[in-house]
């Protein structure tokens, strides 16, 4: 934080002006970075997206997906994914997040984020083995429910399948819900309860008037970075089925590698409306937070 | 539960004061509420270690048995794999090489935008945050398109490949090294100690070196760690430019070796681990801290 004391730019001792010209040289590697691996791709991807990979003729037809009700598949698949992997990430994220809170321990507190922050920097290829040896066909907890007389294959339970994908994607959504919501969670100061109990509010009234307005904002906001997460992973989706259930980013990188259905413009093009859906989520996101600072404020 | 007791001027002072967890404690200990974890919380507390904890069981039950006896055979053939070995150290270069590009560049840029480029402030926040609006998945297709082996600059193809997988995870660990560094600039007051530190005599670079980069030590070390991790577990890159990293290993040796892929499903899981128990402890020292990536994997 600048201190109301420091003057604009122009107030800057001559020391630190003097070379003001030869400072901005330092940002030129920054700038070529971000470039050169960064903003060029993103416009080769636009300008590969409509035009064809193979003859570079101006096209259209990299888009027909949009069109096409067996194209759109992916998508809706995906979005299915996502929204269940979210609701369910979110909502027992939160309940664990409020024992947490509620727990009223800070070595609890210390302990529950570690471990979540495990947890929910532990995905891709090892978390889709790891649930291989536990839901999988001869998984621990598959055998062991057999074993009970409970066969969750029979009763329509397939690993390498949307449903246990969503099983999969719950293994992280869930700490990092808890991550995201904790902090909003302990910044609800006890003396708001008391001052709504002083008033004569029910439980009911203090939740419906003081603490949803309140942790709106941070669980939209979470429930949209959850969404975005689960939208956008690869290498999770990938390690599991290895490609077999169609989602975008699997379609995306099918068209990428393939040698059956290697087509770079419609790859672009897919990944144009992965980003336009990112994008959608991650702008609210900043939006929103931008108006939660003020309530939630240190 | 209720109690109605008035919240007093100080108890006050400690809520704003005092982050979240320990505050609550000591406002709670004021006004004599109750210490005991109710017992719904420490339910869903228990089932949830449980939950998380089976997979890792069920891998380490498969990692380290041969059919029905413990064992860590599997675990020593694994390790002693010679694809294990060189996609490890693979892996281990790109990750070092990644955090060492990503400090270098990103420290000096975070420090000169907040002393002197301001204006240019919304745009570097921008550019840092792009990378979330364009997962691995869809920057590895935009630099396939730009520098693949169709492109007329194929960087794929030739020596310039180790810089092309570093310029990507450049720009995956943006967003995470930027903020962690930029919150540490502006925890302390970088005007006044480079003035200070000018009117002595230092020119700018001993400055940045002998000042600056000090005093903002710990958010170097959150962002040199959070960019190590990420480098260390990144798959789509590496799968989708051909790459052998050691993620892609893991995938590869699960096909023909599953006891084995179990074992090093493991050892990929005790390098996260090492990672974000370090990033912890920063955390601990830091208020902050961001430890966790949150972005799709």
């Amino acid at each position: 934080m600048r201190s109301p004391t420091d003057g604009p730019l122009a107030g800057a001792p001559i020391a630190t002006r003097r070379r003001g010209g030869r400072a901005a040289f330092a940002l030129i590697p920054f700038a070529i970075l971000v470039g050169a691996f960064l903003l060029v791709p993103t416009v080769a991807l636009v300008w590969g997206s409509f035009h064809d990979s193979n003859t570079g003729a101006f096209t259209l037809s990299n888009y027909s997906y949009l069109g096409d009700p067996l194209d759109l598949v992916p998508f809706r698949n995906s979005l299915e994914l996502s929204l269940a992997a979210t609701i369910l990430g979110s909502v027992v994220g939160l309940l664990i997040a409020q024992a947490i809170v509620s727990s009223r321990r800070p070595i609890v507190q210390e302990i529950a984020t570690t471990f979540s922050s495990v947890a929910a920097n532990f995905a891709g290829v090892p978390l889709a083995f790891a649930f291989g040896a536990t839901l999988g066909l001869n998984g621990l907890i598959t055998v062991a429910l057999k074993n009970n007389g409970i066969d969750i294959n029979e009763g329509g339970f397939r690993l390498r399948s949307l449903m246990g994908l969503i099983v999969v994607y719950a293994y992280w959504e869930i700490p990092l819900m808890v991550l995201v919501m904790l902090p909003p969670l302990q910044a609800m100061k006890p003396s708001w309860r008391e001052a709504a109990e002083i008033l004569g509010a029910s439980r009911w009234q203090y939740l419906r008037s003081v603490a949803i307005p309140i942790l709106m904002t941070p669980f939209i906001s979470s429930l949209l970075l959850l969404y975005a997460n689960a939208f956008g992973a690869y290498a999770t989706a990938y390690g599991l089925t290895t490609g077999f259930v169609s989602l975008v980013p699997i379609e995306i990188s099918n068209l990428t590698n393939g040698d059956v259905s290697h087509n770079l413009g419609v790859a672009d093009a897919l990944a144009i409306g992965l980003a336009v859906i990112m994008a959608i989520c991650i702008g609210s996101r900043a939006i929103l937070e931008r108006r939660s600072t003020r309530w939630l404020a240190r | 539960m209720s109690n109605p007791s008035i919240t007093g001027e100080a108890t006050e002072e400690a809520i704003a004061i005092l982050p979240g967890a320990r505050a609550r404690e000591r406002a709670s200990r004021r006004t004599g509420r109750a210490r005991r974890t109710p017992a719904w919380a420490a339910v869903v507390l228990m089932v949830a270690v449980v939950y998380f904890l089976l997979p890792l069981y069920a891998t380490a039950v498969f990692g380290f048995s041969t059919g029905k006896h413990f064992t860590l055979q599997p675990l020593w053939d694994g390790l002693a794999d010679d694809g294990f070995q060189t996609s490890l150290q693979l892996s281990l270069m790109y990750s070092i090489a990644t955090t060492l590009l990503a400090l270098i560049v990103v420290a000096p840029t975070a420090y000169l935008v907040e002393l002197r480029f301001q204006r240019l402030r919304s745009t570097i926040e921008f550019l840092t945050i792009l990378p979330f609006v364009i997962p691995p998945i869809i920057l590895a297709v935009g630099l396939e398109s730009t520098y693949g082996i169709n492109s007329p600059v194929n960087l794929i193809a030739s020596s310039w490949a180790p810089v092309l997988l570093m310029g990507g995870y450049f720009v995956l660990t943006l967003p995470f090294v930027f903020r962690a560094v930029d919150n540490a600039l502006r925890a302390v007051d970088v005007r006044t100690l480079t003035e200070a530190s000018a009117s002595l005599g230092a020119g700018q670079m001993r400055t940045f070196l002998r000042v600056i980069v000090p005093s903002i030590s710990l958010g170097l070390v959150s962002g040199a760690l959070l960019a190590f991790t990420t480098a260390m577990g990144e798959f789509t890159l590496a799968a989708l430019l051909g790459y052998p990293t050691f993620p892609v290993y893991l995938l590869n040796i699960n096909g023909y070796q599953p006891r084995e892929g179990e074992a090093l499903v493991i050892v990929s899981f005790v390098i996260t681990w090492a990672g974000v128990i370090a990033l912890a402890v920063v955390a601990r020292r830091a208020p902050g801290t961001q430890i966790v990536r949150g972005g799709p994997m």
